[in-house]
């Protein structure tokens, strides 16, 4: 059986902007904050096939259910989006960092690959 | 004395298009037993004699007067109006150049990588040499060679100056009781020998080491741009280089001799010249082990891995969080972004750059 999902209607949604690449095993964060003094810049990312960053968001909504690493962010202007579950670690993780961005409504930087999941993210 | 007749170099130095000044420095008059002891770089197994990186280095004049996309020039001693590079030090009568080149490098790459010209960072030197060293052959009269110590750097680590201050003779390690928990090490290094690649790494991330045959006339170094012009093969001598310009066709370069030589310890010398080029040495990344005491986090990071989340430390940069276990990694993980909900000031215990313990305030 397919996982759930948010209902859609919950929010509205956009496109997504700037491509980069997937991260190597193990991987480090590369960007700086937006007011770091060196080697400032937008998010980076090297490495291998086809994904998309998507920068400067807000999460303006958490969802979550009583299903298997089944956990999802509302990004203002774009929706509803899938946390990676291949890792239990992994999503709990990224689950807290979207919790950060919700309350702290700081700005998030992330990488949504094919299938349309969240893989990487930063949260300033 | 090995001292050569500074009015007789400058005019060898005018006949050959110029670009330097030869004068009395505070080592062109000593004998040529103490001149070679201010040098120490000895070849060691798998690094180019001071023949081959002679030659290398003049085989790419072309690529190192190339247009590239790296910065036409940079200086690390200003950047933006700030000096990240250390002060300059002396090795004296012992031919430890080694310990020093490696050290100002790795003592730049701290302060570049924790954003802060101004940090107190003072490594020791006679710790590399007089501990780490000896075990791959390092001693004043013979000198040493980059790849054991730019591995004493990752695999031991080097306490700061004030847990074995340098001396300049041949001494048993006598290092403090504590400096395992006062070491820096760096988490890797390798080496660049493409020109295009070393002008970007300086631009980006930070100094290279080098080393080059010293010929006797670099001895009387007092401003310009050096090239050989006369003397023989003083030796092998290693540096750091913190900086270089197109225009020019020079590297800029952090000495050992103290203030006394050269333009305030610094030098400039010409693509190609001497070996300068042919291989130098980059330093990865510093690891750090100690508390880093009110700060605050200000980003966090993670990904699609098993328990690889990072912090971003105001002043210190990425921290990566220990991940031993679920509950370790998630218990600092959580408490790191409570701190940063509340714009809460944290104190950080950082083993080697990886979190592993955390006051929120």
């Amino acid at each position: 059986m397919a996982d759930t999902s948010p209902q859609q209607d919950m929010l509205s949604g956009a496109g997504m902007t700037e491509t980069a690449g997937a991260a190597a095993v193990p991987a480090a964060p590369t960007a700086e904050p937006p007011a770091a003094a060196i080697s400032s810049g937008g998010v980076t990312a090297g490495g291998i096939g086809a994904s998309t960053w998507v920068n400067n968001k807000k999460i303006n909504a958490l969802w979550s259910i009583n299903e298997n690493r089944n956990s999802w962010v509302g990004v203002a202007g774009v929706g509803w989006v899938k946390l990676a579950n291949n890792s239990d670690s992994a999503i709990v993780a990224f689950t807290m960092l979207g919790a950060n961005a919700r309350q702290t409504q700081g700005n998030v930087n992330y990488r949504q690959e094919s299938d349309n999941m969240i893989h990487e993210m930063y949260v300033w | 004395m090995a001292d050569l007749d500074p009015s007789q170099l400058n005019t060898l130095i005018q006949a050959a298009d110029g670009g330097w000044t030869a004068g009395q420095t505070s080592v062109s008059a000593l004998s040529e037993d103490e001149q070679a002891r201010r040098l120490g770089y000895t070849p060691g197994p798998g690094e180019e004699s001071l023949e081959q990186r002679n030659q290398a280095s003049a085989a790419k004049i072309g690529a190192l007067k190339a247009t590239i996309s790296a910065a036409a020039a940079y200086d690390w001693r200003n950047v933006g109006g700030n000096n990240y590079i250390t002060p300059i030090r002396d090795q004296g009568g012992c031919g430890s150049c080694v310990s020093f080149g490696s050290t100002a490098t790795v003592e730049a790459m701290i302060r570049i990588q924790r954003g802060n010209p101004g940090l107190a960072v003072d490594l020791s030197e006679a710790s590399l040499f007089f501990c780490i060293g000896p075990a791959s052959g390092a001693s004043c009269s013979n000198g040493w060679y980059m790849t054991p110590a730019m591995d004493g750097y990752k695999n031991t680590g080097v306490p700061d100056e004030a847990c074995f201050p340098y001396t300049d003779h041949q001494q048993a390690c006598a290092q403090c009781s504590n400096w395992a928990s006062r070491a820096t090490k760096i988490s890797g290094w390798h080496t660049i020998s493409s020109a295009a690649d070393m002008k970007t790494w300086i631009s980006t991330k930070g100094p290279l080491a080098s080393c080059f045959t010293v010929y006797n006339d670099f001895f009387s170094y007092k401003s310009g741009v050096y090239k050989h012009v006369s003397g023989g093969v003083a030796g092998g001598h290693c540096i750091s280089v913190i900086g270089y310009s197109d225009a020019g066709g020079f590297w800029i370069c952090k000495n050992s001799w103290g203030t006394g030589w050269g333009e305030q310890g610094f030098f400039c010398i010409a693509y190609g010249q001497c070996g300068i080029d042919s291989t130098m040495w980059a330093v990865e990344g510093i690891l750090e082990t100690g508390w880093l005491n009110n700060t605050k986090v200000v980003g966090l990071w993670t990904i699609d891995q098993d328990r690889n989340a990072w912090a971003y430390l105001n002043g210190y940069g990425w921290r990566k969080i220990a991940w031993d276990n679920d509950n370790i990694f998630f218990d600092l993980l959580r408490l790191l972004a409570a701190a940063k909900e509340g714009g809460r000031p944290v104190n950080v215990y950082q083993d080697n750059g990886v979190i592993k313990q955390i006051y929120v305030l």
